[in-house]
Order: C-alpha cells, then sequence, then structure tokens
C-alpha cells in the first residue's frame, strides 16, 4: 500500500510540474540549445529552413565562430569591460547597504528621503541612460556645466568623459550604479527588517559600539540579503546591454561594448547570426560558471 | 483610419509574429510593406496609395508600415517566407543580397515605358547582372551644409570649389575664432563614413571607389592611403570637435546653430532640423573637387520599392511599381516628404533652394554611391565606421585601423 501511494505521489509532483516544466522547456532551455546549435554554423538569417549545422554543411568549419572570436578584438575588449563592470558596479551594493542602514536607523524620519533614494529605481533604464548621457555630454551636458561653474574646468575645456576610449565604460558604470544602488538599499532594508530583536538588545547590552554592532552582528545576519544582491548585481554587470546601447552603442570605436550589445550588433547589424550566438554561448558560460562558484562557495560557508 | 479589416488583421499577424502568414486576401488585392515611418514619410507614401485607390478601385490594398529598424531584421524572416506583393528597400548592394538569393522579382517590362526618364545614376543602382528589379522613388544629397554668416565673417566670399580652397576657407574660419569649424557627431559611427565616400570619390573616381566597396580592392591600397590622407591632415589640425564620439549627428548640428562650428558635411535630412531664427542663413554646397580629371559623382541614398520573388498579385504589383515611377507620383510625392524624384522629368518646387540645388547636383553626378554602409558589406560596413570613428580621436592609428577593416574585408570577401 505505502509503495504506491508514494508512487501516485511521484505522479502526481510530476502532473503538478508539467506545466511550468513544458513552458520553461519552451521558453529557456530550447532558446539555449538552439543558440549553442546556431554558433557552430554561419546562418545569414535568410534562409528558408534551419541552418546546416557545421558537420554537414563542407562550407564551414566547425570551430570558425570560435576561432574567429579569439582573434577578434574587440570580443576580449567587450570581455575585460564586462569584468570591469563585474567589479566596479558591485560597489553600488556597498553603497545600497550604507543607505539601508542610515535609512533603517531613522526609519521615520527619513522616509520622504528614502522614497527618494528609491525612485531612480522605477526609472526604466532607457530613461536612465538617456539622462545620464545628458548629463555627461561634452559642450552642453550638465556635468560640464557645474565643472566650469567651479573652475576645476577651463572656459575652453571640454568634459568628453563618454567621448574617451579609456574612460568610457566609467561613464556607463556611474550611470548604471545610481539606480542599482536604490535596488540594493531596497534589498537590504527588507533584510534588516528581519533580523532577529533579541541578539540586537543582548549586544546593546553588551555594550557594544556602533562599528561593532555593524561588522559583527548586523552585516552576517543580513547574509541572505547578501546573496541575492550579489546574485542579482552579478547577473546585472555581465547582461548589461541598454545603458551601453543608449549611452555610447559600445563606442567610441567598441572601446566601451560589452558582450550582450556586441552580440546583438554582431547579429542583427552585421548580420553574423552563427557569430552572435557564439558571442551569447561565452557570456552564458560566463555566467553560470560564476553564479554556480558563488553559490557553491555561500553554501559551504552555511556548512550545507 | 481608412484602413479594411484586411489591412488590420494582416499587421496584427505581423505584430504577433514575424513568421505568421499575411491573411490570405481576395483576389484583386495588393499586401505593401514599407519602412516609410517616419510621420512625414508615413503621409507621403499614404497620400501615394490613395491616390493609387482612386485610380484603381478594383484593387483592395493593404499597407504593413513597419518601423525602419525592425524592417531591416524582418525582412530576412518573412521576404523567403511570407513576402508582401512590394516591399520598399534600399538601392546598391543591400538589395544584391537579396537578388542573389533569388528573392526578388525582375521588373524589366515596367522599366521599359519609362527608360528615358531616370538618370544613368538611378538606373545602375537598380540593376543586377543586366535586368532591372529595383524601382527607385526617392533619394537625397549630401553635401556640406554652411553658416553663409559665419563664412562671411571669416572673410569668405564664395563656397568653395576645389580642395585647396577648401582649406583655405577652413584656417579662415579657425583664424576668425571658430575652433572646429566643421560639426561631426560620430556617437553613430555612420556620419564619419560620408567624409570616406566623398573624398574616396574625388581623389580616386567613382569606379574604383565602387569596387572596393564591393570588396574588389584592398583597403590598405595606397589609393586609400591617399584619401585618407588628406582627411588626416584636417583630423590634425583639429578641425573637427575634439569630442564628436560622445555627439550625435543632431547634437552636433547644434554645434553649428550656436556658432561653435560653420559646416557640416550631412544629407540633405539635416534641413528639417534648421531651427527658426537659422532660417536663411544656412546654405549648401557640394562636396568640393580633389582632382579635376577625376568627374563628379554624389552619394545619393535611393529608396526603392521592389517585387518579391514569391509574391502572390504581382500583377497589382506591377501596375503600382508603374504608377510609383510617373514623373506626376514621383513629383508629388518627394514633394511631401522634401526627398528629391530619381524620375527626372518630375519638377522641384523652386521654395525649397537646398532641394533644388541637391536635384542639379544629383542631375550632373557622373555616379551615384548609396552611402558607405549601403554599399559595402554589413560586416565591413561596420568594422569600416568604427575604425573611421577611431581614426578621428587618434590620426596616427590609421594604418592600424586600415589593416583592421583589410582584415574583415577579406575574412568576408576573399583574399585579392
Amino acid at each position: 500500500m505505502a509503495g504506491s501511494s508514494a508512487q501516485r505521489d511521484k505522479r502526481a509532483a510530476w502532473l503538478f510540474l508539467a506545466p511550468s516544466l513544458f513552458l520553461y522547456a519552451l521558453y529557456v532551455l530550447f532558446p539555449i540549445l538552439f543558440t549553442i546549435y546556431l554558433s557552430f554554423t554561419n546562418w545569414d538569417g535568410v534562409s528558408l529552413s534551419a541552418p546546416p549545422l557545421c558537420v554537414a554543411d563542407p562550407t564551414v568549419s566547425c570551430a570558425q565562430n570560435y576561432i574567429d572570436l579569439w582573434n577578434d578584438d574587440v570580443f576580449w575588449v567587450a570581455l575585460k569591460n564586462n569584468a570591469l563592470w563585474l567589479v566596479f558596479f558591485s560597489l553600488s551594493a556597498f553603497v545600497g547597504l550604507g543607505l539601508a542602514l542610515f535609512f533603517h536607523v531613522k526609519s521615520r524620519v527619513a522616509s520622504f528621503y528614502k522614497s527618494l533614494f528609491f525612485m531612480p529605481m522605477v526609472f526604466s533604464l532607457v530613461v536612465v541612460g538617456t539622462v545620464w548621457g545628458w548629463f555627461l555630454q561634452p559642450e552642453f551636458g550638465l556635468v560640464e556645466f557645474l565643472l566650469k561653474k567651479a573652475h576645476v574646468l577651463g572656459p575652453d575645456d571640454q568634459f568628453g568623459l563618454l567621448a574617451d576610449f579609456q574612460w568610457a565604460t566609467a561613464g556607463l558604470i556611474v550611470a548604471a550604479a545610481w539606480p542599482h544602488a536604490a535596488y540594493c538599499m531596497v534589498l537590504y532594508l527588507a533584510g534588516l527588517s528581519n533580523l532577529q530583536k533579541n541578539v540586537l538588545e543582548a549586544a546593546l547590552i553588551d555594550g557594544v559600539s556602533k562599528w561593532q554592532m555593524i561588522r559583527h552582528i548586523v552585516v552576517p545576519m543580513l547574509r541572505p540579503a547578501t546573496v541575492i544582491v550579489v546574485i542579482v548585481t552579478m547577473i546585472g554587470a555581465l547582461r548589461t546591454f541598454d545603458l551601453v546601447a543608449i549611452m555610447t552603442a559600445g563606442g567610441p570605436a567598441n572601446s566601451s561594448n560589452v558582450l550582450a550589445l556586441y552580440m546583438y550588433q554582431q547579429t542583427f547589424e552585421s548580420n553574423r547570426y552563427g557569430y552572435g550566438a557564439a558571442i551569447a554561448v561565452v557570456l552564458f558560460a560566463v555566467s553560470l560558471v560564476l553564479i554556480i562558484a558563488y553559490l557553491r562557495k555561500t553554501r559551504e560557508g552555511e556548512g550545507g | 483610419m481608412k484602413s479594411t479589416l484586411a489591412t488590420r488583421s494582416c499587421s496584427f499577424a505581423l505584430l504577433l509574429s514575424a513568421f505568421a502568414p499575411c491573411a490570405a486576401l481576395a483576389a484583386g488585392s495588393l499586401t505593401i510593406n514599407t519602412n516609410a515611418s517616419d510621420p512625414s514619410a508615413k503621409k507621403a507614401f499614404d497620400n501615394v496609395v490613395e491616390k493609387f485607390k482612386a485610380e484603381n478601385k478594383d484593387i483592395t490594398v493593404a499597407v504593413n508600415v513597419i518601423d525602419h529598424e525592425s524592417y531591416k531584421v524582418q525582412i530576412r524572416t518573412w521576404l523567403p517566407n511570407n513576402p508582401p506583393d512590394v516591399a520598399s528597400w534600399f538601392a546598391g548592394n543591400r538589395a544584391r543580397f537579396f537578388v542573389d538569393k533569388k528573392l526578388v522579382e525582375p521588373i524589366d517590362d515596367v522599366w521599359k515605358p519609362v527608360e528615358g526618364e531616370f538618370s544613368e545614376g538611378a538606373k545602375k543602382a537598380s540593376s543586377f547582372g543586366g535586368r532591372r528589379y529595383l524601382m527607385p522613388v526617392n533619394y537625397y544629397h549630401w553635401g556640406f551644409f554652411y553658416r553663409k554668416d559665419l563664412f562671411e565673417k571669416a572673410g569668405i566670399t564664395k563656397a568653395p570649389e576645389t580642395w585647396s580652397e577648401f582649406t583655405d576657407g577652413i584656417a579662415k574660419l579657425q583664424k576668425s575664432g571658430i575652433a572646429s569649424p566643421i560639426a561631426i557627431g560620430t556617437k553613430q559611427a555612420w556620419p564619419s563614413a560620408a567624409w570616406f565616400d566623398l573624398l574616396n570619390m574625388r581623389v580616386n573616381g567613382y569606379e574604383w571607389h565602387m569596387k572596393l566597396l564591393d570588396g574588389g580592392e584592398r583597403y590598405t591600397d595606397a589609393k586609400v592611403k591617399k584619401s585618407m590622407g588628406l582627411w588626416s591632415d584636417l583630423v590634425k589640425k583639429g578641425a573637427f570637435p575634439k569630442n564628436a564620439a560622445a555627439l550625435t549627428w543632431q547634437e552636433a548640428s547644434a554645434l553649428m546653430w550656436q556658432g561653435k562650428a560653420a559646416l557640416y558635411l550631412m544629407g540633405n535630412f539635416i534641413t528639417g532640423e534648421i531651427p527658426k531664427e537659422m532660417q536663411g542663413k544656412v546654405d549648401f554646397f557640394p562636396f568640393p573637387t580633389v582632382d579635376p580629371k577625376v568627374p563628379s559623382s554624389q552619394v545619393a541614398p535611393t529608396d526603392v520599392y521592389f517585387i518579391p520573388a514569391k509574391a502572390k498579385n504581382k500583377e497589382n504589383a506591377k501596375k503600382f511599381l508603374s504608377f510609383l515611377a510617373r514623373a506626376d507620383v514621383q513629383e508629388s510625392f518627394t514633394q511631401e516628404s522634401g526627398l528629391l524624384p530619381p524620375n527626372t522629368k518630375a519638377k522641384v518646387d523652386a521654395s525649397n533652394p537646398f532641394r533644388v540645388k541637391g536635384q542639379q547636383v544629383l542631375a550632373e553626378a557622373k555616379g551615384l554611391s548609396q552611402f558607405f554602409d549601403r554599399d559595402a558589406n554589413e560586416e565591413v560596413a561596420k568594422v569600416g565606421m568604427d575604425g573611421f570613428v577611431e581614426f578621428m580621436a587618434y590620426p596616427d592609428r590609421l594604418d592600424a585601423v586600415l589593416k583592421k577593416i583589410e582584415a574583415t574585408r577579406t575574412r568576408v570577401h576573399g583574399k585579392k
């Protein structure tokens, strides 16, 4: 009897899972597999039927897209920029934590200011990119205007951050960090409201300083929120596309390009569907490795 | 909205999915896909369609207007699978790609009665392998738009016609206090390519330029270096804005309205951006001659309509293309869109001096190119234009930039 009921349970479980598994397969697994398949073809996007795989097509060598990628300077620039994003974009998580701690302490007084800080998160990244693009513009931009008022720049100087081959990415990350810090703040605020009060009270009775409280009690207890913040930040940095497309279009001359945008440009502007797919596969692999590594590490920390 | 149910269901199907078949329309129908999505272009095209309907009451016309960028991506899906009866596109190599794949219907019979009304340049741009495939409906000119008042203030009495007059003029403008007189914005890389197109055509001639863009010559050729050298001189003199790479072409035009720049190599569409207080202060001159032995040619991007090889109502489609070819239709069509009619019998209204000058410049041209990113293969064009932007920031990297473009050309077109 027990065995058959367990079997029935199993069947029921699969039945209940079926709809979401079907959608998952359709919208997640199939596109991933098809993209991997495309990366081994040199499809131009026009053929009637599915493009022939490299093994069936004598005109293509299987690894061609990946060999081309290896020899493509722009690919390495984009990969490097994604790494820069990963490192510096994460700083906005610290800003978010700082804001959350600040506003949590004075939560009632500061709810108005809290909502001000929260605001950029509501904007679409397209809006953020457009507005920051205007701020950072040479000749007409707000930042140049202010720097001139403050006599940091001379009257004939220009603030050409987004035209600079070395520094354009910095301007993009600053713009992206603005809404992202707000996002991290919200995540940490939620985490803070779930802290165990008795632990905090015990610490207060033991007479810890404010800094010790934050460093040794609050931050470790915020661990679940931190896991989410880190993953969200990592994914945000890796898949960044819209801000770059709007503020610099990857320019000047690809110096601020990132993998997601370069994939789009190669696929839909240069019509190299296979090559674009190969870039997507690399981006996918990088994300997968980083996120799995991070999740492993956090689980080890939990002793699980 | 006068759209019929058929139109709506068809555009709805397009909205849902680029793969969805357009609703099968009754006999005596005509489906048109167009990228004429800007308000003025859309209105002009709507009026043309209304006129066609009035003349052909038995044909039900359905028009799908698709925005420019989506159109470029989607056409690859519906053209081989579920094409409309008539579709808009660009002349030159962008069309050759589809012609080579046998996706375009030849229309020599549509052309026959109007052969004599089109210029050689327009005919060349519509033909591949000796057959006509495309019907040009409008084009526009490129050249220098400039501030007359600033030129006068700098002591330039007439618009430059030769390269030495041009460089003298730049020097005079710089002396008059305009540090970077030539406006350009390369946040989108394409405005830089106009400089390459026109300089290379002026130095090496139309035929050689087109052969290069077709993939038949090397970008590392000494001839390319010669034309780039003239450009490099201007860059090194600081004639272009230092931070051009952070400006869009519209933002760069503001430099000219503010008097921070005095001239701008642009397409005629810039005249739609001229603010009220600048009206009458802006004029046009064509790109100056560099080598008097090289006959004049121009950049004139041409919009065309064609019949997909798998169209269902080819007779109606041909009727529509013959209609589009007519001088009176092109006259009213381009009058509204502000572009120029490739049919030379069509008149250009004298109230807009830019159009009159443009029509004259294009009529005198011995060759018309379509613009770098339409004449060259897309991959080469992308690498090329990014290369031009890099070169404008670091003119000393010229050789490295040309090598990069040449490497892509080799990969796409093979070794020469």
